[in-house]
């Protein structure tokens, strides 16, 4: 029988579970019947381990034996995201951390060596302690010295031919009194949202913890797309095309999520304080268009192409096109003409100054106009008005009108309003 | 440059931690299996980190051996060094051109700061992340009043003492008064720090309002409370924010992918889900601050009919009333 390991290969598997767990936090067993029964109660195992003091298995309330496993966190009241535990958890083999210990111990007097001496010195030093004896092959330890190049842990220098590398210059010892505040800085910086983790790793490695800050409003479970964020970053900076796979709202036959594969030009994170949500702004290459798709629903992305001619212009278009958007949604290929809306609300002016108040802080691309007493205009020039609805019932018992946009949707309104009263009891009063 | 890598991980910051000890007990060991481990972690680096007794062949990974005296010692000549990865100073870099840095570090300190990391690009550059749904009215924090109030504030709260403030309340009422920060809390959506604070002076409102909330661009004035009188709660007194919360429960439907768009939405807050298996309905109970029910509220609105307001009745009827009322604006009170 297979034993469980506490350690992963790879993130895409175990991001799935655990964000099933916190955002649904009603799913049984077999609810994933997507993966063997065996994976299912690993990645639960793998949960609790990680998410100890966070995470509860309760008995289902259909009074089976089936257990739900639910992680009930406010956000306002930890101090440290409990998710970022599954970047501490990537597996590895002997060999790697062998070397990794080996080579840092042979760099630490601060010589340049190459690949040949460096190899000879561990086999010298370690060989029979760490490889029992073992010979080393010089271009295992040349991978590990190139990979640790790419991570920064290795500075590499060529001269005559040959690459000697040494250890880099820059160590956590000392960086936070050096640099006064910085300790308090990266404290507030790794519970927010733009790669948090990084600064965990930081104030990890100088055995600190934030101690200072909570977050409101905060969706800790975003650090599970970090990894998926850390590639498009790479993309945008290079100017690259990537490739990925999108698994959206819509089923195959079957009934299983349907999978798509796009190759897109990215732009830039469109990130909701409000509903949770990340978007990649991306250009289809084929539909001639701007699009979006949501962060937590991508994976396996690639870098592919430089597309570096045409990409400073893409991008202002990208950055242009969003004055015509109120939330993510570019509405469809044949409807890309904005279609004005004006929308009247009502609010007290001598009592109610906080409604306009929150108006103005809310409009996002809207302008607003005072058209009558107690009366505020506000007036959207956008691509798809359906975007706007959800924003608007949260000011229910003051729309005073909905005029204009897409076609269908002040309609919708009203009958979203028709349905509310029959659901709250009409006229009970 | 991987951000999920094995160098950051917790199996290899036992082993740094271990070695760098040069010589420790088993218990020692154990203690930082513990420190950076899971429960797991024990059974999973155990037979690879000790020294296992008369093996003929290497199953460990070797880096401890074990002495006379029954302690280990690490074979590893020298303390291993704690890198900065590229990782790590990209992201430091990215975070120099963040407006909220200047709360913390000042513009000599950034200066410096910027020259040890002029080697490497950002990880992201500043218009990467576009959150285009936060409210506009956040805090200024460029304003060096704001910085100087902020930095008080934190100083105040790591050395635990108090402040004493004049400040602008919601109502424009200019009041003075000395609290203790208790808590210091910044909201992704509305862009502003909050201070949790006990007010500790002699003024009446301390009395009656112990327990109040600071927000941070509201302040006129801050400084370091001076007056011997000011005395602090002893040791023995709860000094935490008292939060009041309720429950507030909901039916979601399965109708415009509620279920999912409910769920995530309102992941920030603890809830308690029950799943009607036969026609995919959630009744939700999610745990919600006193303070925070009218923005709950309005934002249980803002799904319309696909989510209903089950309880507490008088939390169903502020929704209900809104809901009247708007009928009425739409349709008059009748059809």
């Amino acid at each position: 029988m297979a034993v469980f390991k506490e350690l992963i290969g790879s993130l895409e598997k175990t991001r799935t579970y655990f964000r099933d767990f916190f955002v649904y936090g009603f799913k049984t067993d077999e609810d994933f019947s997507q993966k063997s029964k065996r994976t299912y109660e690993d990645e639960k195992r793998r949960a609790e381990l990680l998410l100890k003091d966070h995470i509860t298995s309760v008995k289902a309330p259909d009074s089976s034996f089936k257990k739900i496993v639910c992680v009930p966190v406010d956000s306002g009241d930890i101090l440290e995201n409990p998710f970022y535990g599954i970047y501490y958890a990537k597996s590895f083999t002997d060999n790697d951390i062998k070397l990794h210990f080996a080579i840092l111990d042979i760099l630490s007097g601060g010589e340049s060596l190459d690949t040949k001496e460096i190899t000879e010195r561990i086999s010298l030093k370690y060989s029979a302690s760490l490889w029992g004896c073992n010979f080393i092959e010089e271009s295992t330890v040349r991978i590990k010295l190139n990979e640790y190049v790419g991570e920064g842990l290795l500075i590499s220098e060529k001269r005559n031919k040959k690459v000697y590398y040494k250890l880099t210059p820059h160590t956590v010892d000392g960086l936070f009194e050096r640099f006064e505040g910085l300790d308090d800085a990266v404290k507030f910086f790794s519970e927010t949202q733009e790669f948090g983790v990084v600064g965990n790793f930081l104030l990890k490695d100088a055995s600190l913890k934030n101690d200072l800050f909570y977050m409101k409003h905060s969706y800790i479970i975003h650090t599970l797309e970090d990894e998926v964020l850390a590639y498009i970053a790479e993309a945008v900076e290079k100017k690259s095309a990537v490739t990925f796979e999108s698994t959206g709202n819509r089923k195959t036959s079957c009934g299983e999520p349907k999978t798509m594969k796009h190759t897109a030009i990215p732009f830039m994170i469109l990130v909701s304080a409000q509903t949770g949500r990340r978007y990649l702004l991306w250009y289809d290459e084929k539909l001639k268009r701007f699009t979006t798709s949501r962060l937590d629903q991508m994976k396996k992305v690639k870098l592919e192409k430089d597309v570096a001619d045409s990409y400073d212009e893409l991008a202002a278009a990208a950055r242009k096109s969003l004055e015509k958007v109120f939330g993510v949604n570019f509405g469809l290929q044949e409807t890309t003409t904005a279609r004005p809306v004006r929308i009247k609300i009502f609010a007290d002016e001598k009592t109610e100054s906080y409604i306009i108040e929150r108006i103005m802080r809310e409009k996002r691309c809207g302008t607003v106009e005072r058209t009558a007493e107690n009366e505020y205009t506000l007036t959207f020039d956008i691509l798809n008005s359906y975007e706007l609805l959800g924003w608007l019932k949260t000011f229910t018992g003051r729309i005073i009108s909905f005029e204009g946009g897409n076609q269908g949707a002040a309609d919708k309104l009203c009958d979203d309003i028709r349905r509310m009263y029959e659901m709250y009891g009409g006229n009970a009063e | 440059m991987k951000l999920f890598n094995e160098i950051y991980g917790s199996y290899y910051r036992i082993v740094g931690e271990a070695i760098g000890k040069k010589r420790l007990t088993d218990k020692e060991v154990y203690r930082l299996i513990e420190k950076y481990g899971t429960d797991e972690t024990r059974v999973g680096i155990s037979p690879k980190l000790f020294p296992v007794k008369n093996s003929r062949k290497q199953t460990g990974w070797g880096f401890l051996k074990r002495c006379e005296d029954g302690s280990l010692e690490s074979v590893i000549d020298n303390v291993p060094k704690k890198l900065l990865t590229t990782l790590e100073r990209r992201w430091l870099k990215a975070k120099l051109s963040d407006r909220r840095i200047r709360l913390f570090l000042s513009d000599e300190t950034l200066e410096r700061l910027g020259k040890e990391l002029e080697d490497v690009s950002p990880l992201y550059s500043p218009d990467f992340f576009r959150c285009y749904d936060r409210f506009s009215d956040g805090d200024d924090m460029n304003d060096p009043e704001y910085t100087e109030h902020f930095r008080i504030f934190l100083k105040a709260y790591k050395e635990k003492k108090a402040v004493f403030i004049r400040y602008l309340s919601g109502h424009g009422n200019l009041i003075s008064m000395v609290v203790l920060p208790l808590k210091i809390e910044y909201s992704y959506k509305n862009d502003k720090f909050r201070m949790y604070c006990r007010q500790i002076g002699n003024q009446k409102n301390a009395k009656a309002f112990p327990y109040v909330t600071i927000n941070i661009g509201r302040i006129v004035s801050a400084e370091p409370a001076r007056n011997s009188d000011m005395v602090i709660p002893s040791g023995n007194e709860d000094l935490s924010f008292p939060d009041k919360t309720e429950t507030i429960q909901v039916r979601v439907t399965e109708e415009r992918n509620s279920v999912e768009r409910f769920m995530l939405e309102f992941a920030s807050y603890p809830k308690k889900t029950v799943r009607d298996t036969i026609t995919g309905e959630c009744t939700v109970s999610i745990e919600c601050r006193c303070a925070d029910e009218t923005e709950l509220l309005i934002r249980l609105l803002g799904f319309g009919p696909t989510i209903e307001i089950l309880s507490p009745p008088e939390f169903r009827e502020k929704a209900a009333q809104r809901v009247r009322r708007q009928y009425e604006l739409f349709f008059g009170g009748k059809e």
